[in-house]
């Protein structure tokens, strides 16, 4: 290895040409792949899933057998001056609002007020008619007649309009595409421009927007808009902390060339694989900053450090690598294992994050190890800023002085390090994953509100799709089968959390009561199959809009339930499925029911991103351990680095759980993310620290090499990081902010873990031999450095 | 709202489904080119519309739901029709599917615009006669993909037509292309159509081919009248189709096949008397 090295080091100061004109090359066919193959956004829920998931397969056949069941829901609330919505400039936005959906190409079909037919006996003919003959123009009469129809359709009431007419709302069936998030962005924004074109706003109404499109379009413009201005800020304040830590141009746009050099090389892969962006690889340009930041102001740092004794440029480009080869080479080969092991995980966007995410650290390596340093050694100034910082700046004193602070002090210090990490521990046994819509958007964001609105009055948003199959063609008429599917429904809406179910058996109910002379004592299921398939016959006969065909299927054999419950975390939407899985094994045991719908998919694919990544997660943190015992051939240097490198992650998972947020997607990457660069810190530190000592350095002289050579650098990433990721503090979209909340969190303990923790724990436990270790670690990180 | 498919009325509408069928009388009237070359579009659609179908009908026929992914649900159907001075009278009777055999349906289409058209549904298993509403036209026949337009027509006079193409071959067949408008809001609300383009066979003033804009949902609708041959003198379409499709993607599709036809059986008054619904055939 050492040879190895050196020689390495040789070539790349003596060979800059071939170097820049290898990455030159390699940049190019980066550049060339993504051109030729632009990378596709992909949103899909379907990509959590293996194909042959029984959730997938059981959404799949609800869209087989009834077509699309993503709907759009648009609340409307009676003005402070009207009686109730039924006024005229009420129906009348309630018309508009339709015909613009009914007209817009997503949208396949939708109820509401201003359309909404009634099946009922009319002087002794059966008629399905419109509530309101031309919604553009009522009389007070139409109003008032509709008050008194809609009074009894219990097919409407709190599914259409509220009990008391206070609110009232339209439901568009927008079509279902597999794998795309545009077609809702498109529906939503139209939406939202028609609604502000029209000034229903300055009429005074209020609307409310809800839904698994809104949901859709919501995740995607809040992503957007937040990356948009946060990532340049961002970039602009590491940029500023760069250049007074270096106060030098060139080492303020440096760590930016292999930055940009690794975001190029892995979204090249990424085109060539052909690989979509997603929701979790969105996090592939933050985790190469941080890779690409940390390792980058090492080499800076070591740079300048040389440079600083007065070496030659080419000098120093050779003393930095020599020393930093292994160290660096030790974190890009753990953070790399890291994120393989995050690709065991069956979900397919999470392996390819991870795949890509383990190809960056290695780049970084090369990167930082021949270009870097050639291009270091062209760099002939030094300017007397930079040379000054380096010598007196508040980050040496600080550095200077950890050795004897944490000398004096590392009883306390390794007492109230184990005590942080029992308390991560506990906590971290408490750690819950889960996940819920409502807290992806702040508080008082109108999607939040709005997704409030919807479970006050109509029992959210969020359907329970049920499919009973009867067993056979026809199956459906026969009254035996209704019964039983009847006892079903009435189970299903005595649940507290779920509201008026959309079934045929109502339809049924309503066509029987209709046919005779609207007597609400035949408000009841058919007698007979054949009554069934002639009431239906009646019904497609009265002239209806609606063709049931989302109620029942074409070989009517299935039938479909829709029942709609309230906003729920993704473990309260499992407790109330397992609840009534358990009811239907206890009571239904006869029916074949399969319980699916766009919510269930949605906290299903959660669920296994979630645990999918928690065990991934864990095997991550375990190989990495194994791997420091290797690279550093010793278990109790492997522990030591351990502690500081682990630690910050597992006290960050405790104060989540402390703050009773739960573990999701977000937090869960950002977990992946930043164990790179608190990792890779504790490597430097502990590399450091063991070659002096095989260099015959005491402990103390040890740690305060470690400290004022390599600390410097950890101080400098750190502060860069933190800082850079807590601009995200400012954005919208909530998992956005906890991406930079819990970065800033988990790198700043790490800081704290290297600096104060690592040094009194190699105190405690080398300090009291305090001979020379060279014997003990021969063949660890030995160098023939040029520096005296 | 009535039921004068396969039988067509005197003078005032137009249907696809009279299309299939052709008074010889009518035929023999305006079959020399020439004569036709000079009609203007409405003119020619008055001619199809203007045709003795015979005076009674008895026929069987099929009509088969076609879903997207080309599953099939079949009807059978026996209709009896006859036309009298005022008013033209049609019943006709399920014959499968087993849960709605005997299921009976009547309609009085009355010449006077000004009279409602009265429609009956016999519905064995309530054991109950139902009259129906008659007053969309737009809505869906028997849940197919034929509206109440379609089978019943609408009033010649309620659009205005243009004569798109002279001359357009359809199966070996020359044809007009002729382009059907409504005249105004209420009869797009009452028929649905926002516009029809229609290929009119010229040797036999028949429409055999249509291509419908639907205002619900925007949908377009392809009608294709085929087997057309003379049966008892009279030219008729045995196999009526209709396809549904929205943004140029297949909803749906009906067939309606005529097995049996006979324009020479007389059919009795009684036929169309609330006993003989209630008795079945």
């Amino acid at each position: 290895m050492n040879r190895f090295k050196l020689a390495w080091a040789r070539f790349v100061v003596s060979r800059p040409w071939p170097i820049f004109a290898v990455s030159g090359m390699l940049m190019l066919l980066a550049v060339m792949s993504i051109a030729t193959k632009p990378i596709p956004y992909d949103n899909s829920n379907e990509m959590y899933f293996l194909p042959n998931d029984p959730s997938l397969l059981a959404f799949n056949r609800l869209t087989d057998l009834f077509g699309d069941s993503e709907y759009l829901s648009i609340g409307v609330e009676a003005r402070a001056g009207d009686q109730d919505v039924f006024t005229q400039d009420t129906i009348h936005l309630i018309d508009a609002l339709t015909q613009m959906l009914e007209e817009h190409e997503v949208v396949t079909q939708v109820r509401s007020l201003s359309k909404y037919q009634y099946t009922h006996n009319d002087d002794g003919i059966l008629a399905t008619d419109d509530l309101f003959e031309e919604p553009d123009a009522v009389s007070p009469e139409d109003l008032q007649n509709a008050r008194l129809i809609m009074a009894n359709e219990t097919l409407a009431l709190d599914t259409l309009i509220t009990q008391d007419f206070q609110q009232v709302r339209l439901l568009a069936r927008t079509e279902y595409r597999a794998g795309d998030n545009s077609h809702k962005v498109q529906i939503v924004t139209d939406l939202l421009n028609f609604i502000d074109a029209q000034g229903f706003a300055d009429q005074g109404y209020q609307l409310h927007l809800s839904g698994v499109p809104v949901i859709g379009e919501r995740f995607e413009t809040l992503t957007k808009e937040d990356m948009a201005w946060i990532n340049p800020t961002m970039a602009l304040v590491m940029v500023i902390i760069l250049f007074l830590t270096f106060r030098s141009i060139t080492g303020t746009l440096i760590p930016w060339l292999v930055i940009g050099f690794s975001i190029v090389s892995v979204s090249g892969i990424q085109a060539f694989l052909g690989w979509p962006f997603t929701a979790v690889n969105s996090a592939l340009v933050p985790t190469l900053i941080i890779i690409g930041m940390g390792v980058s102001v090492h080499v800076l740092v070591e740079f300048y450090h040389f440079r600083g004794k007065d070496l030659t440029p080419k000098e120093a480009s050779y003393e930095t690598i020599t020393h930093l080869f292994q160290p660096v080479l030790f974190t890009a080969l753990t953070t790399s294992i890291g994120f393989v092991a995050l690709a065991i995980t069956e979900l397919l966007p999470v392996k390819q994050y991870a795949y890509l995410a383990a190809m960056g650290p290695l780049i970084i390596f090369l990167v930082a190890m021949t270009t870097l340093p050639v291009l270091l050694s062209f760099i002939p100034w030094l300017p007397k800023r930079t040379q000054m910082a380096f010598k007196q700046d508040l980050v040496g004193r600080i550095t200077q002085s950890i050795p004897s602070f944490t000398y004096r002090l590392r009883l306390p210090i390794v007492l109230v390090g184990a005590v942080a990490l029992l308390f991560s521990l506990f906590f971290v046994s408490k750690i819950t994953v889960d996940s819920n819509f409502i807290t992806y958007f702040k508080k008082d964001s109108w999607i939040t509100q709005d997704m409030h609105y919807f479970d006050e009055h109509f029992k959210g948003i969020s359907n329970l799709e049920v499919i009973i199959d009867s067993g056979k063609d026809e199956g459906i008429k026969q009254p035996e089968f209704l019964r039983r599917v009847e006892s079903l429904q009435d189970y299903l809406e005595s649940l507290p959390v779920a509201g008026d179910t959309n079934s045929l058996l109502d339809f049924l109910k309503q066509i029987r009561q209709a046919v005779s002379e609207d007597n609400p004592d035949f408000f009841i299921l058919p007698d007979s199959a054949q009554m069934t398939a002639q009431l239906l016959l009646l019904y497609e006969n009265s002239g209806p809009d609606e063709d049931l065909s989302d109620l029942k299927d074409f070989d009517q054999r299935h039938l479909r339930l829709t029942v709609p419950v309230v906003n729920m975390s993704a473990s309260q939407m499992t407790l109330l499925l397992n609840q009534i899985d358990d009811e239907i094994n206890a009571a239904f045991s006869d029916l074949n029911v399969e319980i699916t719908g766009p919510m269930v998919m949605y906290n299903v694919q959660d669920r296994y991103i979630n645990e999918g990544m928690f065990n991934s997660f864990s095997i991550a943190l375990v190989l990495i351990g194994l791997s420091f015992f290797v690279l550093f051939r010793s278990v109790k240097y492997g522990l030591i680095a351990l502690v500081p490198s682990v630690v910050p992650i597992l006290m960050a998972g405790g104060v989540v759980t402390l703050m009773g947020i739960s573990l999701d997607l977000g937090t869960m990457i950002v977990g992946a993310m930043t164990m790179g660069i608190a990792v890779d810190d504790a490597i430097h530190v502990v590399s450091r620290y063991l070659l002096a000592r095989s260099q015959g350095a005491d402990v103390n002289r040890a740690i305060e090499r470690a400290m004022n050579e390599s600390g410097r650098a950890v101080v400098f990433t750190s502060v860069i990081l933190v800082v850079g990721f807590s601009v995200m503090l400012l954005g919208s979209f909530i998992p956005y902010i906890n991406t930079g909340l819990f970065s800033a969190i988990i790198m700043g303990l790490a800081l704290v873990g290297d600096l104060i923790v690592l040094p009194a724990l190699l105190y405690m436990i080398d300090g009291k031999k305090d001979v020379p270790l060279s014997t003990q670690t021969a063949n660890t990180a030995t160098s023939n450095s040029m520096v005296k | 709202m009535n039921m004068t498919f396969l039988k067509n009325k005197t003078a005032q509408t137009r249907s696809l489904f009279k299309y299939m069928s052709i008074g010889l009388v009518a035929a023999g009237l305006i079959c020399s080119p020439t004569f036709a070359a000079e009609l203007t579009a409405a003119q020619i659609m008055q001619k199809v519309d203007d045709r003795d179908t015979g005076e009674t009908m008895v026929s069987e026929s099929a009509l088969i739901l076609i879903d997207k992914k080309k599953r099939q649900r079949v009807r059978q159907l026996k209709l009896f029709s006859k036309e009298y001075g005022d008013v033209d009278k049609s019943v006709s009777f399920f014959m499968a599917p087993a849960d709605v055999k005997d299921t009976a349906y009547m309609s009085f289409d009355w010449d006077d615009d000004a009279k409602e058209d009265d429609s009956w549904l016999y519905l064995p298993a309530l054991q109950k006669i139902n009259r129906i509403a008659a007053s969309d036209k737009s809505g869906a026949f028997m849940g197919s993909d034929f509206s109440y337009a379609d089978i019943d027509g609408v009033e010649v006079e309620d659009f205005t037509y243009r004569l798109l193409k002279n001359s357009e071959e359809v199966n070996g067949y020359d044809c007009w292309v002729i382009e059907s408008t409504p005249k105004n809001k209420s009869v797009i609300k009452e028929t649905g159509y926002l516009s029809t383009t229609s290929w009119i066979r010229k040797d036999i003033f028949m429409q055999v081919k249509a291509i419908i804009n639907v205002k619900k949902g925007k949908r377009v609708k392809y009608f294709q009248a085929k087997d057309i041959e003379q049966i008892q003198g009279i030219w008729t379409a045995k196999t009526l189709q209709m396809v549904t499709t929205k943004r140029n993607k297949l909803e749906h599709s009906s067939v309606l096949k005529i097995s049996v036809v006979d324009y020479q059986t007389q059919v009795d008054d009684k036929m169309f008397d609330n006993n003989t619904l209630q008795r079945g055939l």
